[in-house]
Order: structure tokens, then sequence, then C-alpha cells
């Protein structure tokens, strides 16, 4: 469908005003919100995140697809339950206890959104208990932890133990990442995964999210 | 996986050649490739294996201990003492000048044992304030303590030292991603061209403007005494238009002023994948750049033909004292060096806690097995 195309288009020029207009002449045309979200918008945002993976545009490409990508969601929420759209399920994020660093974190949770889930933003300097409380009161079925520090990267064995310890390892799927971070690393605490960029992670997120009980 | 036979590391002949390698900024016909790993005081914890924290600053005599220990080791393990011994007494030190990030509302902190700069402004209309009050402040005033004048002269005639200059400052779109966030930094300059526009001029204005203060201080000027470098790691977040825009005037403006020459430094540190700015970089001629472990020597060449390449060994493989990728990536790095020229062997990055001495004579094996002309 043409509407959703350019949707799609727009969108990943990062177009957010044209992509709000089109996303609410869509829902005018009485487009399925199903629709709208999956072959519009997330559609969108899965080229910019492909092309980002391949260096064919950089973070800030991906900043404004992301904006114009939210600005369009804005007008779908309300009616994501009547239409029954679900989400891929809940993951939250965040950067390790003592680490500042945001910009890497952001990128992945801009990346898991334009792949449908829906995301809680903990922020930087995270406490290893708030990413466990969080994915307990909140259902989330990844925790994801972002390192910039070699002096923070060892935070994150921290969170593995505290879920180990709050009896929610089974439940939930540990994904780590950053500069310093490595697969091996990754092996070393326990976690279930490590992805090198951004994009990679979110579709790392969609195989450990189908892969839960 | 392929076994890997290395002859014997020369220490002896290592250091003799090496010293040779680094004539006429490392582009030379010399026997070897330069190495440019001389570690830093933070490898001392791991190494001798003692406690403390790498990036907080620490008791001078407990400095001077740990670093003759570890010159110690190092003596055994690559025939040299790599690390300062001799610092001066606290009495020596002059007050502390401010900083950039300061003069830009922001502070400089330790949060878990690294310094950060804070946040100081949120959004635009945040951001115009700041460059009002910026443009109005009297930057002499601003930067230097009340007592600077009778603790000058004070240092000057106990210990002979004159101030510091400043010729080497965090880059403009780091010092601006802390200033107001990178998000909004990246929105401002998409958003409110014009505004990023004056932000920018602001930090040329501001960074010429310490400069020219501290060589007053220091009883010098930009023709007396020329280079000057930047460390911008974040540059790597911007488009190329972006980076035109707000990253690169500084860079040209400063470098105007202090580097006119075409041997006078112009450095650059960026320790990301900021490949994709390249080509705007090549336009300032750089004679001199460490950048991250994904931009390497046939591109970096590319672009700046008479830059020195500090690099480009991935530090965190470095700092895992992966022999195998150690060997792998510093045999490429001087089989590129014999090609370009110009290759001085380090770390894509600052060395990290952790790297250990028998891995920088791992690194001194591999270049005298692979980073040797043929014998002239």
């Amino acid at each position: 469908m043409q509407l959703l195309s350019d949707i799609s288009s727009q969108l990943q020029i990062g177009k957010a005003k044209v992509v709000q207009e089109l996303v609410q002449q869509a829902l005018d045309q009485q487009v399925p919100v199903k629709d709208i979200l999956e072959q519009g918008l997330l559609h969108g945002m899965s080229i910019v995140g492909a092309k980002f993976k391949n260096n064919e545009v950089f973070v800030p490409e991906v900043l404004i697809a992301a904006r114009a990508m939210n600005k369009g969601m804005e007008l779908l929420k309300p009616y994501y339950e009547q239409s029954g759209v679900e989400s891929k399920g809940r993951v939250c994020i965040g950067t390790v206890q003592g680490d500042l660093h945001d910009i890497g974190k952001n990128l992945v949770k801009m990346m898991l959104e334009g792949k449908g889930f829906e995301v809680i933003d903990l922020g930087t300097d995270v406490a290893p208990e708030t990413f466990v409380q969080t994915a307990m009161e909140k259902d989330c079925g990844i925790i994801c932890l972002s390192a910039l520090l070699t002096t923070t990267m060892s935070a994150m064995k921290q969170v593995v133990d505290a879920a180990k310890g709050a009896g929610i390892r089974e439940k939930v799927k540990i994904m780590v990442g950053g500069a310093p971070v490595t697969d091996e690393f990754r092996k070393e605490i326990g976690a279930d995964a490590y992805t090198a960029d951004a994009a990679s992670a979110a579709e790392k997120a969609l195989e450990l999210m189908e892969s839960l009980p | 996986m392929e076994v890997i036979l290395l002859k014997e590391l020369n220490l002896e002949r290592f250091w003799e050649d090496e010293e040779k390698a680094h004539t006429n900024n490392c582009f030379n016909d010399e026997a070897q490739i330069a190495l440019g790993i001389r570690m830093s005081d933070e490898c001392v914890f791991d190494e001798l294996q003692e406690p403390g924290t790498p990036w907080m600053p620490i008791e001078r005599e407990r400095r001077i201990e740990l670093n003759k220990r570890y010159n110690d080791k190092a003596e055994r393990i690559v025939g040299k003492r790599l690390l300062q011994e001799n610092f001066l007494p606290l009495e020596a030190q002059l007050p502390y000048v401010k900083r950039i990030g300061e003069v830009f509302g922001g502070q400089y902190i330790y949060h878990n044992e690294t310094e950060w700069l804070t946040q100081s402004v949120h959004g635009e209309q945040e951001l115009e304030a700041l460059l009002d009050r910026v443009d109005k402040l009297d930057l002499r005033d601003f930067l230097l303590p009340k007592n600077w004048e009778q603790e000058k002269k004070r240092v000057f005639e106990r210990f002979g030292l004159k101030p510091d200059l400043m010729r080497h400052i965090r880059g403009p779109v780091t010092l601006a991603c802390s200033i107001m966030g990178a998000e909004d930094l990246l929105f401002l300059i998409l958003d409110e061209p014009d505004l990023a526009r004056r932000f920018s001029d602001t930090i040329t204005k501001v960074t010429l403007g310490i400069a020219a203060i501290m060589d007053e201080e220091h009883g010098t000027t930009a023709d007396e005494t020329r280079g000057f470098s930047f460390a911008d790691d974040n540059c790597c977040l911007l488009n190329p238009a972006m980076y035109e825009l707000f990253g690169y005037p500084v860079l040209r403006d400063v470098f105007k002023v202090y580097s006119p020459g075409k041997t006078d430094k112009r450095y650059q540190h960026s320790d990301s994948a900021m490949g994709h700015l390249l080509p705007i970089l090549g336009r300032l001629d750089l004679n001199g750049v460490n950048f991250g472990p994904t931009v390497l020597v046939p591109d970096i060449r590319k672009h700046l033909p008479n830059a020195r390449i500090d690099g480009c060994l991935h530090p965190m493989d470095f700092m895992r004292n992966d022999r195998e990728q150690i060997i792998a990536q510093v045999r490429r790095d001087c089989e590129d060096g014999l090609k370009y020229n110009g290759v001085n062997i380090a770390t894509a990055g600052s060395i990290n806690n952790g790297s250990s001495l028998n891995s920088m004579r791992l690194v001194m094996q591999v270049i005298q097995n692979y980073g040797r002309r043929k014998e002239r």
C-alpha cells in the first residue's frame, strides 16, 4: 500500500512531521493500526537499522528516524489495545552502576523499539538490584546492560548474580554490550548474549524473546 | 588455528633501531617500524598486583614507589624504564586553572573514581543563555584563581617553573556532548543549525582565548611555540555534514593560529569509529592521529598523507593480553607501515590497566619479526 510505503520512506529520512501526518491520514482511512505500525513505522526503522549496521548511515540518521517513529507511535498507541497490537515483549535497559555513558544504551533502546519491543529505560549508573527489581515488577523478558568503561563492566556480573539471587535467572535473558565487552566476557559472567552493535542487539533480542518459556 | 612461530626478540637491537625509527615523524626508511607504546601510570596496579584505582590521583610518594617498582620489572621484561620517576613536590604546583568545560558551565567531578564533565544546559533556550554568558565572560578573570600572580611568582622563584601551556584540549564534539547531552547536540545541529554554528564559534573563541592566556602566562606566543592537539572521541557521532558544520571549523581555526606550518603539530585523538570523517579531516592535513581500532592505516593514509599514524592495535585486546590478536594486528600494522610509511605501532586508544609488560614485549617481538625493512 502506497501510504504505508510512504510512512516507511519518510521515517527513514527522519521527517517526523510528515510521518505524523501520514499516520493520521492512514488512521483516517481506517488502515489497520497493526499494518501502520508494522508495514509503515517498524518497516522503516528496520531499514535504518540495517543501514546503520552496514555503515551506510550514522548515529544522527538513526536518531531522527527514531524520533519520527516515536511521533507516529504516539498517534497509534491509544488504539493498540482495541486493535490487538501486542509488543514483541518487554525489555529493561540501562548503563551499569558507576558508568554515566548513555549514547550506546540509547541507540540499542531505539533499535529495540524499532523491532516492536516495549522498552523501560532505567538510565545510567543503575544499581544491580534496580535492574532485577524492574524485571520482576514489570515482567521483563530481557535485561540489557551497557558499559563503556573497563572499570565498570564488572558490574554486569553483579546483575547476573542479583538475578540468580532473586530467583529469576531462568525467566529472564541478560544481554550485554559496550566497547570493552566481548563474547568471552559475556561467557565468563554467565550472561546470555553479547552483540557488537545496536542493530544486532535488537535482532538478538527478538531471538531471545522467542526462546523464553 | 594457525601456529605462529616468532624469532626470539633481540632487545638491544630493538631499542637501537627503535630510536631511529622515529626520525622525520616516523616517515623514513630506517630498519624498523616505530613503537609508540610506553605503557601508562595506570598499568602499575595490575602488573604489580597492587590495590588501587587507575584513574584517581594518588599521593606523590606512593606514585614514585609504584612507578619505580614497575620500572624495575619493565627493565627486565622490555629492557627499558618506561614510567616517570621524578615528580615535583606539591609546593611546586600552581593553583588550579579552570578548564574549558567550566567556562561552559559544567563541572569536572569524580564519580566511581572516574573524572566526568557534567551537563550544564538542557535544551536550546538554556544553551542560548549560556552562550550569552560566555560571550560576556572575562576569561582571564574566570580561569585564573585570585592568588595566581603571587603563586606564579613563588613557584618561578623557588623552582624556576613557568605555568603550563594549554595546547591540548577536549575536542568540540566531545565537549558539546558533555555540556548539553549527545542526543540534544545532534538534534540541535539538525534542527537549529544557526545556533549550533554559534555554539561552535564560541568553542573556537574560548579555545583560542584559553590558549592565548596560558601562552601569555608562560611567556610565549602562538608564533613562537607552535602546535595543537584535540581529543574528540565523540566526533564519531556526527555524520559528515554535521561535522563540517560543528566540529571541523573549530579545528581549522585553531590550527590556523597555532599550526600554520607544515610540520607544526596538528594532532587528533578520537578512539572511536570515525572513519566516515576522514575526508573532512584530510583537509586539515593532520600530521599525527590516533583513531579507533576500526580505522586502519590504508584508509587513514588515503586522506592524510602526512599523518603519523599512532595505531591500530585494539586497546581492549592489548588489555586482555590476547596473544593471538596482538600478533595478528601488530603484524597487519607492520605490513601497512612498510607499505605506507609513517606508522607508529600503538594502541588505537588509551592503554588500560591490565595491559601487561609481557604484551608490550610481544608487540616488540612482532615488530622485529614483521616490521623490518630489508637490510641495507
